[in-house]
């Protein structure tokens, strides 16, 4: 084990530089800083997610969101935050059980609105190092179908495993729809986007909406972009429905048990807050880690982190 | 039988899919946004050497292969098996031709090497990266013969055949890298 950092003194100015673009970019939107516990009472529940515990019965935050949104309910106005969040089980060239997330939300905002100000800050802060093409919006239905030549509506199995070994991807066990439709997107269309355009991918199957609403059509007005081969972000139209939220939850739960997961307690203090009322806002999430990645040009998150226990 | 999560895949891991024993030669975890994550591993076939693709649910399962590199020396053959022998314990194990394979040519007798067993039997075998072996029959060189290039075939006493200069001759000592068997030196006593 050697004590030498990994990371190479271009990209520690490259972090720093990012880091103060951020707080000049929401300065000057009026978007606050704040900063919110990383212990917490409760872990998440969402399926493939899996919380880090701490010796005193604490759980590190996944995400501040929960935190965020409590303030959001009570102070209504728009917040950012820069900071790490922590998942169990995650490691790999574009993971890390640590990683540093930008997180901010707007009140009175669309999820569309915001996709917008995502696209801008995105490319005011890789500015000095990529000039990105441009940016592309696709529903998802829509992407599957360029990009895979699949109808998620009505595909079936045999559709996604033909898909699959078109690719030279072989399965050791059987999928269901959700887990054929997150390796295709991840592993297949993914690497067919340009790598210099910022493409956002909107409303999402209702089963992936998590703390998003749904709309009319039944589609989670949730978005995700893609930029440089990997995902940077996901945002939504935040659910303000504390009863559908709980429902959410205890389904997560259900889940959790059916794939031999302990079930988590939920977060009573961010379902009360909810109660209370969240206001309508949209919200995102930025991994700086994966942005820093892509402005350096490495293929290896370890490229940006000064050490790390892998 | 043990069994390993696909949390735990590692270069070097050995496990058994479709009733083979494999080595996993790489491992890359693959997680999209909030979603189901996934290994995409290679992996090569310990019996048939062949690479092969594969990508597993993060979280499933897999068969542990018993596979195990011991050191042990050669003892003899009888031409069905080949014997050798754990020098610490005195066990004895017999390997199948298939297992052997191509490495029959390079042992006399004595040599230290390297035996993977898979389950408590033999699988393959590593041989030392060079041996002495006796020239047993070879045409005699062209006297006065020094043109560089030029050879002719040998055969040593294990059966091997290796290509060598034209200048050796029976009974000589050679010295073989078993990694490509080509001829490297006479061994002079």
């Amino acid at each position: 084990m050697s004590w030498e950092p990994q990371v190479t003194l271009n990209a520690l100015n490259m972090r720093a530089e990012v880091n103060a673009q951020i707080r000049t970019f929401f300065q000057t939107r009026n978007v606050v800083e704040v900063e919110t516990p990383i212990l917490n009472r409760y872990a998440v529940t969402d399926l493939h997610i899996d919380s880090i515990a701490t010796e005193n019965s604490r759980y590190m935050h996944t995400s501040p969101e929960y935190a965020m949104k409590r303030l959001l309910a009570f102070h209504k106005c728009d917040i950012y935050q820069l900071c790490k969040v922590f998942r169990a089980n995650e490691s790999g060239r574009h993971h890390s059980n640590e990683f540093t997330m930008l997180e901010w939300y707007r009140v009175a905002w669309t999820y569309k609105d915001l996709m917008k100000e995502v696209a801008e800050i995105i490319a005011t802060l890789v500015s000095d190092y990529i000039e990105p093409l441009d940016v592309a919006y696709i529903s998802y239905q829509q992407i599957f179908k360029k990009y895979a030549g699949i109808d998620i509506q009505t595909a079936n199995q045999a559709d996604f495993l033909q898909i699959c070994g078109d690719h030279s991807i072989k399965l050791n066990s059987a999928l269901n729809t959700d887990q054929f439709q997150d390796l295709v997107l991840d592993q297949i269309i993914i690497p067919k986007l340009e790598k210099r355009r910022m493409t956002f991918v909107f409303d999402f199957p209702a089963e992936q909406a998590a703390l998003a609403k749904l709309n009319d059509q039944n589609c989670a007005e949730r978005f995700e972009l893609y930029f440089g081969g990997v995902e940077l972000a996901n945002g939504f139209q935040e659910l303000t429905d504390a009863q559908k939220q709980l429902s959410r939850f205890e389904e997560d739960n259900r889940q959790r048990l059916l794939a031999n997961k302990k079930a988590m307690e939920i977060d009573a203090e961010f379902i009360a807050a909810l109660e209370y009322g969240l206001p309508e806002s949209a919200g995102v999430a930025i991994g700086i880690d994966r942005l820093l990645m892509v402005m350096l040009g490495t293929k290896d998150i370890k490229n940006v982190s000064t050490f790390s226990l892998d | 039988m043990a069994n390993y999560n696909s949390n735990e895949f590692r270069a070097g891991l050995k496990l058994i899919l479709d009733g083979d024993p494999y080595n996993i030669v790489e491992n890359e975890f693959v997680k999209p946004g909030k979603g189901q994550a996934f290994n995409r591993v290679k992996l090569r076939n310990l019996k048939t050497g062949r690479v092969v693709d594969r990508t597993f649910k993060s979280g499933e399962s897999v068969e542990a292969a018993d596979v195990m590199d011991t050191d042990m020396q050669y003892l003899y053959s009888d031409g069905e098996e080949w014997h050798f022998m754990e020098p610490q314990s005195f066990e004895q194990f017999a390997m199948s031709k298939e297992a052997i394979g191509d490495a029959a040519q390079w042992l006399k007798g004595q040599e230290d090497c390297v035996v993977t067993l898979l389950d408590g039997i033999p699988l393959s075998v590593a041989v030392p990266n060079f041996v002495e072996l006796q020239v047993t029959q070879t045409d005699p060189g062209l006297r006065g013969d020094t043109a560089q290039g030029g050879t002719k075939p040998a055969t040593l006493e294990t059966g091997a055949v290796v290509k060598v200069p034209l200048f050796v001759e029976e009974s000589e000592v050679l010295r073989i890298d078993t990694r490509n068997g080509e001829y490297v030196s006479r061994v002079k006593d």
